[in-house]
């Protein structure tokens, strides 16, 4: 068998994306079964990720994946679509807030629109970067990310 | 409540079944606010469609009549267009991988409840010995998806299913000529037990399918390589589980019960249904599934000569029902992990030929071992949802497992 030993894989930038995917849909849940103050801070926090998530991606996922594969331009820039529609809809959430009316249907809009782009870019940019980057390259990058996530962080 | 008789009730008229596409293209099922039995029952029925089909061609092979050729032609497409309208239920957000948590969660929940109610005790072995090899897919599964998508197979199961180790799945691979087992006969077999054999080994052939088309998607080797394992178990399981159906039964008697099996089916998940816009397509399938049946029997009829009445219940057994089997499977991995077949029956002493088989298939490793050992290394211990306590079997304890 091709990997017939154990080895500890180091966790690469498509592992670092998938885990935020996971979390991102998770806050998603957690804001929509949530009430009050603890639905303030859980949509705060979704907030929050979503911009630095995004963020980072366009600066380094994007590019290396425009550069990178098949289409790799018209891919990403269906992407970059998405997430400017994504980002609309986050801004007019964050400024009516979660007590407002309009707020759930929006908020559905909003969860539907950023799980749909995800998918897309688990299936269209994050599979072929994986076939594509050599395993160490994908290991640095992972750092860049999360480096970058909080730098972004620090100044929003 | 009146009783519903399948024979009496007219549905649909055969002439009024076609749809269009944009009817078949079903609004799909929302994941992440879904009752994941809801997946399940279109899994089931995917399935179940998908041997309509199937049969059908294989019947339309050996059909020399083209007036009767045609006929089945117009059904067959019908129930083509029903297995879109079924399985375009299916989230386009969740992976294959995901998707194929729920198919092991379908073979768990749907072969318990088909265990619990079968009133043969020969057929009723076989489905609780063929469930624990199901329960440890899931298992096994559930590791590479955290390990390969970073998510939680909890998600998907949604505590409904416990997820831990079952029979081992290395030792699934046993020698062919022992998968086969003896089968009902068509002239005692109490009606239920023809259905039962009939779905279970519907749902085993979709997921035999369903693994063999969407396991080499996946580029990671260890991915590759356990929806390999896997799916050979699960052609292991269709032969298990079809040679429980007498070979004697006639093709036209074979129509029969596929057409009342899906008008049961269709009735026991419109019942259950929470879903009120999913609910509506079983509805409207149980309504059509009501003319192919009749059809059915007027086939058999005029072909066999006899009526569909021998080999049908008399009254349409208790609905099919999606429900926790928690207990039930804890007290199978108590008391049954360690059979294994020997000719048509059980055993448990590993034999010559089982130890033969093994040491062929299994001599470079297991990738359902190393999907656990690769888990283990990276996140410190595998991945389980026991929601009812420990493990029932010492040695399949957690502790025991992150010691290792």
């Amino acid at each position: 068998m091709r990997a017939a030993t154990t080895v500890v894989r180091q966790k690469d930038l498509i592992d670092v994306l998938l885990e935020q995917h996971a979390l991102i849909e998770e806050l998603f849940q957690l804001v929509e079964t949530s009430r009050g103050k603890a639905k303030k801070e859980a949509f705060t926090e979704l907030a929050a990720l979503l911009q630095a998530h995004e963020e980072a991606e366009a600066e380094i996922v994007h590019p290396l994946a425009a550069a990178t594969i098949d289409a790799g331009i018209e891919v990403t820039q269906e992407r970059l679509e998405e997430e400017a529609e994504a980002k609309e809809l986050l801004a007019q959430l964050i400024k009516s807030g979660p007590g407002s009316a309009a707020f759930d249907d929006d908020f559905q809009q909003l969860r539907a629109s950023v799980l749909e782009h995800a998918v897309h870019e688990e299936r269209y940019e994050f599979k072929h970067l994986r076939a594509s980057q050599p395993p160490e390259t994908l290991v640095e990058l992972a750092d860049k990310f999360l480096k970058r996530q909080k730098r972004l962080a620090a100044t929003a | 409540m009146k009783l519903f008789n399948p024979l009496t009730e007219k549905g649909i008229p055969l002439d009024q079944h076609l749809r269009t596409w944009r009817e078949l293209d079903s609004e799909p099922i929302d994941p992440d606010t879904a009752d994941p039995y809801t997946i399940c029952r279109a899994i089931v029925m995917n399935g179940i469609e998908v041997e309509a089909v199937f049969f059908g061609h294989h019947l339309a092979r050996v059909c020399t009549d083209m007036e009767l050729k045609r006929e089945l032609a117009y059904t067959r497409y019908i129930e083509a267009q029903q297995q879109k309208a079924v399985n375009w239920l299916l989230p386009p957000i969740a992976s294959p991988l995901q998707t194929t948590i729920a198919y092991e969660q379908v073979a768990v929940d749907l072969t318990s409840w088909v265990a619990r109610m079968e009133p043969d005790p020969y057929l009723r072995q076989a489905y609780e010995f063929g469930v624990l090899e199901d329960f440890d897919h899931l298992y096994r599964y559930a590791n590479l998806f955290e390990m390969i998508e970073r998510r939680k197979a909890e998600k998907v199961v949604d505590s409904l299913t416990e997820v831990m180790p079952g029979r081992p799945t290395r030792l699934h691979h046993r020698h062919p000529a022992d998968n086969v087992r003896d089968h009902y006969d068509k002239d005692t077999a109490n009606p239920l037990s023809r259905l039962h054999a009939l779905t279970v080994m519907s749902a085993e052939q979709q997921t035999m399918n369903f693994y063999m088309n969407v396991g080499p998607q996946y580029m990671e080797p260890i991915a590759r390589q356990l929806y390999i394992e896997i799916g050979m178990i699960e052609q292991e399981h269709v032969t298990h589980y079809e040679s429980l159906v007498d070979p004697g039964e006639t093709w036209w008697e074979r129509l029969v019960t596929h057409e009342y099996n899906e008008v049961y089916l269709y009735y026991s998940f419109m019942r259950q249904e929470t879903d009120p816009r999913v609910k509506a397509i079983w509805e409207l399938h149980l309504n059509m599934e009501l003319a192919h049946l009749h059809a059915a029997c007027d086939l058999m009829r005029r072909m066999d000569g006899r009526e569909p009445e021998e080999i049908l219940p008399r009254e349409l057994p208790e609905p099919v029902k999606f429900e926790p089997n928690k207990e039930f499977l804890r007290e199978l991995l108590a008391t049954q992990i360690d059979l294994t077949t020997l000719g048509t029956g059980y055993v448990r002493e590993a034999h010559e030929r089982f130890e033969r088989m093994q040491q062929e298939i299994n001599r470079d490793g297991s990738p359902s071992e190393e999907v656990i050992d690769m888990h283990g290394a990276e996140f410190g211990s595998d991945y389980r949802v026991e929601t009812e306590g420990q493990h029932p079997v010492e040695g399949l304890r957690q502790m025991a497992e992150a010691q290792r």
